[in-house]
C-alpha cells in the first residue's frame, strides 16, 4: 500500500512481465529524501521513493525472468531513447510533470537544470556505443595513440604495471574475450540522476545480453525507474532483461546472494562503497569481473594561444557551463583550471571573463544545491590568502559561485586542499607557465587512480598535442575533451579509464585514455555556438550537445 | 556598560537591543583598527557603518580566522618566519603595533611553543597569552588574548560554572588534563583557578603529567609534518613513540593520579568537580569500576568537554553510563554535565539537567540556514554563529561563524516564552544531543575528495 501519492513513487522498476511472480508477498518500504539528503517520515518537502522487500522464492522468479527475456537491438533502443528524452523536455508529457514533481525536491537540482541535463539523453549515440563494446583495441593502443571505430578522436592504453610498461616496448596490448557475462549487477551512484540507466546502457550493448540488476540510490531514486518505464512503453523487450532496485547494505545475506549471481560488477560509487563491495565480494565468495568507477576529479587547461579577446569570452562562456552543470556534483565537473601564461589575457583575466560567464548562465541554470554558507566560507578564506597576495578572488560575496586564481606553491596539500574547496560552483584558477607542465607539476602528484576528465582549450592540431596528452595519460587522466562538454560525456569513450569492450573482453591492469575530439577548436566552436543559441533563444537544451 | 553577571537579570526585553547595540558599535570600533576584519568585512561588502540587516556578514569562520597565517604565509610552522608571522598578527589585531616591538624576535625558532613564548614575553606589560585550538589537524588555530580579554574569558567561564552548575570555591577542582598547554579551555582553567585562589588553597590537581605543547601535538596527530628527513622521522619515530607514551604511559599514569586524588577527596569529604575529556573519564571510571566503584560526598559533579575527537569504541553515552555506575555522590549517581566551547570564544556553555547547552546572557547567538542567512526564528537549526559584545574584549571583533550544526533556541532577538527551557533558565540554548560538527571536507558524489 503506497501511503502518500502525491509525494512518493516508485523508487524502483521491474518489468511488467514480471511484476506478479517478483512482487509476490513483497513488504513495501520507503526512504524519504529532500535535496539530496535522507529524511525521516514526515519531513515537510521530503519526497518518497518506495521499495520493494522480495522473498527469496521472488528472488528466484526475477532473476529467471531477466535471463529470459528476449533480443533486442541496439539502433532500437537508441531510437526509443531519443523518444523518451522528447517526452522529457515536453513541459505537457506525463513523463516531464512527473520527473519535475519528483526530482528537484528530492535532489535539490533545479528543474531547469535538470531541463539542460536531460538533453543529453537525446543525442546519446547507442549505435557507436555497441560498435566500440564489441571492438577489440589493437596492441599498438599501447604505444601511441590509435583511431576510435568510427568515432572521431583516439585511445590509447597506459598499463598499471611496470611489467605492462616493459611489455609494451615489444608487443603490445593483449586482449582476449572474457567469458560471457550472463548477469550484470550493477551499484548506482545518486550524485546525478540516471546513473542506474547508464549502467543499464552498458550492460544492454552485450552480446548475449544479460540480466541486469542495478541496486539504485536513495539520493536519486526516481529517473532511472521513470525512463525504463517509458521505455518499456514503447517495446517490452528493449528492457525486458533489467531489474532496479533498492535494498539495505546491512542485509549481509542478500547482499552476499546477489553478488554471487553475478558475472560482472559495475560499482559507481564512492570510494568508501566500493571498498565495502569489495569486502562484501570475498566474504561472499563472490569473484565477478569489477568495474570500478569510483571518486574523480576533473579538470580544465586553457592554452595561452586561446587567451585572446576574440576567443575569452567564448571559453569562459563554456567554462561556466562546465562549472554550473550539476552544481559541480559530477565526476567530470571540473575542479582546477590550468591557464597558461604568457597570453594576451594574464590568469586573472581569464578569471573575470569567467566570472562574467557564470554571472550570465546562473540565472539560467540556477545552482540548486549550491550551499552558499559553504561557498562563503570558502569565499572568506580565498578572501583572506588575497591580503597575502597569494590568491586573487574574482567574484563577489553575493554571486552564488567562486571565481579565485591560486598562486600558491603547486604543493600537494595546496593542491589537494584547492580541489576540494571546488564544490558549490567554485573555480580555482592555477596558473602554469606552460601545458606541458601541468603533467609533472601536479598532476602526477595526485592519486592516479582519482583522475578523470581534461576538458581542453586549446588547437589539437599542434605538434605537441599528442605529447600533452600522453603526459596526462601517463599521470592517470583517462579523457580529453573539449571545453563546454563536460555536461555530456561520450558514452562510446572511455569511462574512468574503461572502455565499453572491456565490457567484453579481459586484459591487464590499467586505462585507457581516449581523446574525443580530431580538432579540438573545431568542436569547441561547434559547441560555443550551440551554447550561445541555447543563451540567446527559449531554453531549449536541443541546441546543446 | 552592564557587567557580565548583570546579564542574568536584565530582562529580555531590554537584553537583545543592548547586545545588538553593542555589535554595531564593536563592529564601527574594529574597523578601521582592524586591519584583517576590514578586509574581511571589505570583502563582503560592508563599510564602517552597519545595520543590523547586515549583521550576518561581519561573521568570520572560526576554522579559519586565526588559522589563516597557514595560507597567508604558505607555512604551516610560523616559527620559521616569525617576522611575516608578527606582520599576519598585528592584522589580526585591534590594536596600534609599532614595528620596533617585533624587532625583538629571532630570525626562527626551533618550535612554534618558542615562538609563541617569545610573543608572550615582548607583549608581557599587556598581559598576552596566546591560546591554540586543540590543533588535531597540526594546524593549530592561534589566538592571542591581553589581559582584558583574558579576564573577561576568566569571568565568563568561572562565572558560568558557579550559575549553572554552582561549583563554588569551596569545591577542590580536579582537571583530567595537562597544567602546562596552550589549548584555550585548559589554559582557561590554570590561570582562572590561579586568580580566583584555588591554586594557592591547594584545590586544584591536574592528573596529565606531560605538558602539551602544540608541537607536540602536531606531532602525535601526525596530519602535517615537517618537510623532508624531520617530517620522516616525526611519522615514523617520533608520533608512533609519542601515542604509544600516552596509551600506554601518560593515560594510565593519568587515570592513577586522578583516582588517588578522588579516593583522597572522598576520604576527607569535599566536595569536587571532575573535569576533562571523555575518553579520559572513561578511563578514570573502568579504574574506579574495577575498585568497585567510589562514593563522594554529595553535590560533587563531573564535567565533560572537548567532545570526541579521536576513534574510540565507546559512545559518548556510553561512558556517561560507565561514570553514572562508578561514580556517586552522596550515594546517588553522581552529575554529570558537558560544557561547550572553542579556541576562539571567550565564553563557553554549560549543559542543564534536561541536557540543553546553554549560552550565556551576553552572548548573541543565532543559527544560519544553507543560504548562509540568519534563521529568524525561536526554533532555529543551522550553523551556530555568535556576537560577543561584552564578553569578548576589544583585541579583535568577537563575531564568529562556527562549523557546528545546532538546534538553536531562543537565540538572536526571537524569544518563546513557549520554548524556554524547564531547568528554569532564561537563556538562549543548544538542544540536547544536537551539535555536530558540519564537515567542510565532505563529498559530491562521485566528484572526489583528496
Amino acid at each position: 500500500m503506497i501511503p502518500d501519492v502525491e509525494r512518493t513513487a516508485p523508487g524502483y522498476w521491474i518489468p511488467s512481465a514480471l511484476q506478479e511472480r517478483a512482487l509476490e508477498g513483497a513488504t513495501f518500504e520507503t526512504t524519504w529524501g529532500r535535496r539530496a539528503q535522507l529524511v525521516p517520515s514526515g519531513t515537510p518537502g521530503a519526497t518518497g521513493a518506495v521499495w520493494p522487500v522480495l522473498s527469496p522464492s521472488a528472488w528466484r522468479a526475477l532473476w529467471a525472468g531477466l535471463r529470459a527475456a528476449p533480443p533486442a537491438s541496439a539502433g532500437a533502443l537508441e531510437t526509443a531513447l531519443r523518444c523518451v528524452a522528447r517526452r522529457l523536455s515536453d513541459p505537457g508529457d506525463e513523463l516531464h510533470r512527473a520527473a519535475h514533481a519528483l526530482l528537484p525536491p528530492h535532489t535539490g537540482f533545479a528543474p531547469a537544470m535538470l531541463d539542460f541535463a536531460f538533453g543529453f539523453f537525446r543525442e546519446l549515440e547507442l549505435t557507436s556505443l555497441a560498435r566500440v563494446a564489441k571492438w577489440t583495441p589493437p596492441p599498438a593502443v599501447q604505444r601511441q595513440f590509435v583511431p576510435m571505430p568510427g568515432l572521431p578522436g583516439s585511445v590509447r592504453f597506459y598499463p598499471a604495471a611496470w611489467s605492462g610498461r616493459l611489455r609494451a616496448r615489444f608487443g603490445g596490448l593483449r586482449a582476449r574475450p572474457a567469458a560471457p557475462a550472463h548477469t550484470l549487477v550493477g551499484y548506482a551512484a545518486g550524485n546525478i540522476p540516471g546513473a542506474a540507466l547508464l549502467i543499464m546502457l552498458l550492460g544492454q550493448m552485450l552480446v548475449p545480453r544479460p540480466a541486469v540488476l542495478v541496486r539504485n540510490s536513495r539520493r536519486e531514486p526516481f529517473f532511472s525507474p521513470l525512463l525504463l518505464a517509458a521505455l518499456e512503453e514503447i517495446d517490452p523487450a528493449l528492457v525486458a532483461n533489467v531489474a532496479v532496485l533498492l535494498w539495505n547494505y546491512d542485509d549481509t545475506a542478500l547482499q552476499a546472494s546477489i553478488l554471487r549471481e553475478a558475472d560482472l560488477l559495475l560499482l559507481v560509487a564512492g570510494d568508501a562503497m566500493i571498498a565495502h563491495m569489495e569486502e562484501e565480494l570475498r566474504d561472499a565468495g563472490a569473484s565477478p569481473r569489477i568495474h570500478r568507477h569510483g571518486h574523480k576529479t576533473s579538470f580544465i587547461a586553457v592554452a595561452r594561444d586561446l587567451l585572446t579577446p576574440e576567443c575569452l569570452r567564448l571559453l569562459a562562456s563554456l567554462a561556466a557551463l562546465d562549472t554550473a552543470v550539476w552544481d559541480q556534483n559530477g565526476c567530470l565537473s571540473p575542479r582546477l583550471h590550468f591557464v597558461e601564461e604568457g597570453g594576451h589575457f594574464a590568469p586573472e583575466g581569464y578569471a573575470e571573463a569567467l566570472t562574467e560567464a557564470l554571472r550570465a548562465l546562473s540565472p539560467r541554470l540556477p545552482g540548486g544545491v549550491v550551499d552558499l554558507r559553504r561557498l562563503h566560507t570558502r569565499f572568506d578564506k580565498y578572501h583572506a590568502l588575497a591580503a597575502g597576495g597569494r590568491a586573487t578572488v574574482h567574484s563577489t560575496y553575493d554571486d552564488p559561485f567562486l571565481v579565485v586564481v591560486d598562486r600558491r606553491p603547486a604543493e600537494v596539500l595546496a593542491l589537494a586542499e584547492a580541489i576540494n574547496d571546488a564544490q558549490d560552483r567554485t573555480v580555482i584558477v592555477r596558473p602554469v607557465p606552460a601545458l606541458e607542465a601541468i603533467a609533472h607539476d601536479t598532476l602526477k602528484h595526485l592519486p592516479a587512480d582519482n583522475l578523470q576528465t581534461l576538458s581542453v582549450a586549446l588547437d589539437s592540431r599542434a605538434p605537441s598535442f599528442l605529447h600533452f596528452a600522453d603526459s596526462v595519460g601517463h599521470c592517470g587522466i583517462t579523457a580529453l575533451r573539449t571545453v563546454g562538454r563536460a555536461a555530456f560525456p561520450g558514452l562510446a569513450y572511455s569511462w574512468d579509464g574503461l572502455l565499453p569492450c572491456d565490457l567484453a573482453t579481459e586484459r591487464p591492469a590499467g586505462h585507457f585514455t581516449t581523446i574525443e575530439f580530431d580538432d579540438a577548436l573545431a568542436q569547441i566552436e561547434e559547441t560555443a555556438t550551440r551554447l550561445h543559441g541555447w543563451m540567446t533563444r527559449e531554453a531549449d537544451p536541443s541546441h546543446l550537445p | 556598560m552592564p557587567t557580565l553577571p548583570e546579564f542574568y537579570t536584565i530582562p529580555l526585553e531590554d537584553r537583545h537591543p543592548l547586545l545588538l547595540d553593542a555589535v554595531l558599535a564593536q563592529h564601527a570600533w574594529h574597523y578601521p583598527r582592524n586591519a584583517a576584519y576590514r578586509h574581511h568585512c571589505e570583502g563582503r561588502g560592508i563599510g564602517p557603518q552597519i545595520g543590523e540587516s547586515d549583521l550576518v556578514r561581519a561573521l568570520r569562520p572560526t576554522a579559519q580566522t586565526f588559522k589563516s597565517y597557514v595560507g597567508e604565509l604558505g607555512t604551516a610552522f610560523p616559527q620559521d618566519c616569525p617576522a611575516d608571522f608578527a606582520r599576519w598578527l598585528t592584522a589580526q589585531l585591534s590594536v596600534e603595533m609599532v614595528s620596533e616591538r617585533w624587532q625583538g624576535l629571532r630570525p626562527r625558532y626551533g618550535t612554534l611553543e618558542a615562538l609563541l613564548a617569545a610573543l608572550e614575553a615582548l607583549f608581557a606589560a599587556e598581559g598576552w597569552r596566546i591560546a591554540t585550538s586543540s590543533g588535531t589537524s597540526g594546524r593549530a588555530s592561534i589566538m592571542v588574548r591581553d589581559e582584558a580579554t583574558f579576564s573577561l574569558a576568566l569571568d565568563s567561564f568561572f562565572l558560568g560554572i558557579r550559575h549553572a552548575w554552582g561549583i563554588d570555591l569551596d569545591f577542590r577542582l580536579i582537571f583530567v588534563m595537562p597544567e602546562d598547554t596552550r589549548i584555550a579551555m585548559a589554559q582557561a582553567a590554570r590561570f582562572g583557578t590561579e586568580r580566583l585562589g584555588y591554586v594557592e588553597r591547594g584545590q586544584v590537581n591536574y592528573t596529565i603529567p606531560f605538558p602539551a605543547s602544540p608541537d607536540a601535538i602536531r606531532i602525535r596527530t601526525a596530519r602535517t609534518l615537517r618537510a623532508g628527513l624531520r617530517g620522516w622521522f616525526e611519522k615514523h619515530v617520533a608520533a608512533p613513540f609519542m601515542n604509544w607514551m600516552g596509551e600506554h604511559v601518560a593515560l594510565p599514569r593519568s587515570t592513577r593520579a586522578t583516582v588517588e586524588v578522588l579516593c583522597r577527596a572522598a576520604e576527607a569529604g569535599e566536595k569536587l568537580m571532575l573535569f576533562g575529556g571523555p575518553i579520559q573519564l572513561h578511563g578514570v571510571a573502568l579504574a574506579l569500576r574495577d575498585r568497585g566503584g567510589l562514593d563522594l560526598p554529595p553535590g560533587c559533579l563531573v564535567g565533560t568537554g572537548g567532545g570526541m575527537k579521536e576513534a574510540y569504541d565507546h559512545s559518548y553515552a556510553e561512558i556517561r553510563r560507565d561514570i553514572a555506575v562508578t561514580l556517586r555522590s552522596g550515594g546517588q549517581p553522581i552529575l554529570i554535565r558537558d560544557v561547550y566551547g572553542m579556541a576562539e570564544a571567550n565564553w563557553a556553555a554549560f549543559e542543564c539537567p534536561e541536557g540543553h547547552h546553554h549560552l550565556p546572557p551576553w552572548l548573541y547567538a543565532v543559527a544560519l540556514d544553507t543560504a548562509d542567512s540568519i534563521i529568524a526564528s525561536p526554533d532555529a537549526e543551522g550553523i551556530l554563529a555568535f556576537y560577543d559584545p561584552y564578553g569578548g574584549g576589544d583585541l579583535f571583533p568577537p563575531f564568529f561563524k562556527t562549523t557546528d550544526h545546532v538546534h538553536l533556541i531562543n537565540g538572536g532577538s526571537w524569544y518563546d516564552p513557549a520554548r524556554a527551557c524547564p531547568c528554569g533558565e532564561l537563556t538562549a540554548y543548544i538542544t540536547a544531543g544536537t551539535i555536530a560538527r558540519a564537515d567542510l571536507m565532505d563529498e559530491s558524489g562521485c566528484a572526489g575528495q583528496m
